[in-house]
């Protein structure tokens, strides 16, 4: 039986999901690449060359937040061998995390005790010492991950003139020099939000698995 | 310098498998150690094997080494240690999966319908054994990342033991916590006959769960301190003298109604003592010889990776691949006396996956006076 497409909604894949090829991406050589936040509770999968925002003020990755779209690039893993690239993308039920870090959040209001009998005149070497040290509050209970999410993914901040090749486009036709940019759903389209950003295709072509791919640059 | 890359494994070996609160830790060649005395050796042998810039050059890649190495050697076993009545741990390589298989649930009880009354010498229904049920438990990464600046590194501020103790304790802290919420989250799989939450230790339905366990084989119980402190008759005419005697000692019973009890380790939250690091209200009920719930997974090695910045400072990133996933079976029992439930968790939306869990559940009434 011939493989299809698992994509729903990158309609340029031809068979499994999304991919990239980083021919030339900054990232990787400026370390702009993040990987801390889990991916929203109502998203079920990401694939390589999706487009996401960090949003970090509210603590996941998700197609709405403040700043710039970042490029999901996760590391592919698979674990049967008759499994190709093409068959990785971030699967929700492929995760399991219910604890995010065993130290939880920096809050709480502590209660005020008084150690100016302790040290004094205060210690200008010695942080607060005549102050209530237990200001400086270290909840030990861990941190979970936010409701519902499961999976971490990694995202690459990109720039103007970086340039990669995919087939995670939500386009049938692509030819060079169309313009593209992430959707609300992240993905690449020729109606995306070029006010964001801007994607010129620059070559029609091949991934290495020689599915239909473009290259793109981004140029603004 | 006195110790080689190899001495260096194993004194970091020697040191995770100490006992922090033992007064001698380590005899070698006559000579005592504490915990402490390990650890300064630790600490001094390693800041002088990277002590300064050229042999920070030269020794780099062997320190990274012996951290991947503490941690792949360490965390396994202490994981294993530390949670051994709950948890299956393995190690598996770079790239695998563990499949973990049970016998499917209600074959038995299937196949026996046919076992009936028959006439002799006759020809019999036939029936198949039910099989297996697999469950594959997915791995994803902890990790982080320290920042070592160059001037701090040269003027010996830099604690390499202290760096590596806060990663191994961190990711086996995360692992822990994981393997609570992982129980508890695991809840809907037992009957509901197997499940009480009350706002009081109520000894006829803890009985009653007791003896749903026991019919698997000899239950134990595991809980916290806090629970086995209430976990005793409320009727005076009950205690015995030798009852009065060890709950004045110990604060508890070691020993509840011929089943042992555990004490499962629990410790402060926040350095104003107002909370806790492990819910206390959960009390489990397994019975021996049953296969433990909880099944922890390490994929492939510990990865460490050093990225020299411009400003010649250092970053080092370490991850580890681990899964761990819950599989109750009908013969566990659950108890949770919500007025222990003093660890405050509604931010970490622990709690919140609690209560859904447990909207599934017939939460049994304390007040409620049926026999078991």
């Amino acid at each position: 039986m011939a493989k299809t497409r698992l994509s729903t909604k990158a309609t340029y894949v031809e068979r499994g999901y999304g991919q990239v090829e980083p021919n030339h991406l900054s990232a990787q050589r400026t370390g702009q690449i993040y990987a801390q936040l889990p991916a929203a509770a109502n998203i079920d999968v990401l694939e390589n060359g999706q487009f996401v925002k960090y949003d970090y003020a509210t603590g996941v990755v998700d197609f709405v937040g403040a700043g710039e779209w970042m490029m999901v690039f996760n590391e592919v893993k698979l674990y049967r061998d008759h499994q190709d690239y093409n068959d990785f993308a971030m699967l929700k039920s492929d995760y399991m995390a219910r604890v995010y870090s065993p130290v939880g959040d920096l809050t709480g209001t502590p209660r005020a005790r008084d150690y100016t009998g302790v040290v004094t005149p205060a210690d200008p070497y010695e942080v607060d010492s005549t102050d209530d040290p237990f200001h400086i509050t270290q909840w030990e209970v861990p941190k979970a991950m936010p409701e519902g999410t499961r999976m971490v993914p990694r995202v690459f901040k990109t720039n103007v003139g970086d340039i990669y090749t995919t087939n995670c486009v939500a386009e049938e036709t692509l030819a060079v020099n169309d313009i593209l940019a992430p959707g609300a759903d992240g993905y690449l389209s020729k109606s995306g939000d070029t006010n964001a950003m801007k994607w010129q295709v620059v070559k029609v072509y091949t991934l290495p698995d020689r599915q239909k791919a473009v290259k793109l640059m981004r140029i603004a | 310098m006195a110790l080689q890359y190899n001495d260096l494994v194993s004194l970091m070996n020697t040191i995770a498998r100490a006992n922090p609160t033992a007064p001698v830790a380590y005899s070698f060649n006559g000579t005592n150690y504490s915990y402490q005395d390990l650890n300064d050796t630790l600490r001094k042998e390693l800041n002088e094997f990277v002590g300064d810039y050229r042999h920070f050059r030269e020794h780099k890649y062997e320190v990274y080494s012996l951290i991947e190495r503490a941690v792949d050697d360490v965390l396994p076993r202490k994981v294993q240690e530390n949670y051994q009545m709950f948890a299956e741990v393995q190690t598996v390589p770079q790239g695998d999966r563990v499949l973990f298989r049970r016998k499917l649930s209600g074959a038995r009880t299937r196949a026996k319908q046919f076992v009936t009354r028959v006439g002799m010498a006759g020809v019999y229904e036939v029936w198949k054994l039910g099989g297996e049920e697999s469950f594959e438990v997915p791995t994803s990464a902890i990790g982080t990342a320290v920042q070592i600046p160059l001037e701090e590194f040269l003027d010996g501020r830099v604690d390499w033991a202290e760096m590596l103790s806060i990663v191994m304790e961190g990711m086996d802290e995360l692992i822990y916590h994981e393997i609570g919420a992982a129980l508890r989250a695991s809840i809907n799989q037992l009957p509901t006959n197997n499940v009480v939450v009350s706002n009081d230790f109520d000894e006829t339905e803890f009985d009653r769960l007791l003896y749903i366990a026991d019919a698997y084989g000899p239950s134990t119980i595991y809980c916290t301190m806090e629970f086995a402190a209430k976990m005793i008759p409320h009727d005076t005419w009950r205690y015995t003298e030798a009852m009065k005697a060890e709950l004045w000692q110990n604060g508890r019973l070691a020993n509840y109604k011929g089943r042992n009890v555990v004490i499962m380790p629990n410790g402060i939250g926040d350095e104003t003592n107002s909370r806790k690091t492990v819910d206390a209200s959960w009390c489990w009920i397994m019975p021996g010889g049953n296969a433990k719930p909880v099944k922890v997974v390490f994929e492939g090695d510990t990865l460490t990776r050093e990225e020299e910045n411009h400003d010649w400072s250092r970053d080092v990133h370490i991850y580890k691949k681990v899964g761990v996933a819950a599989l109750m079976t009908n013969d566990i029992c659950v108890y949770r006396d919500t007025s222990l439930s003093n660890m405050d968790i509604t931010a970490l939306n622990l709690n919140a996956g609690i209560d859904a869990v447990h909207t599934d559940i017939d939460v049994v009434d304390s007040s409620a006076t049926d026999e078991p």
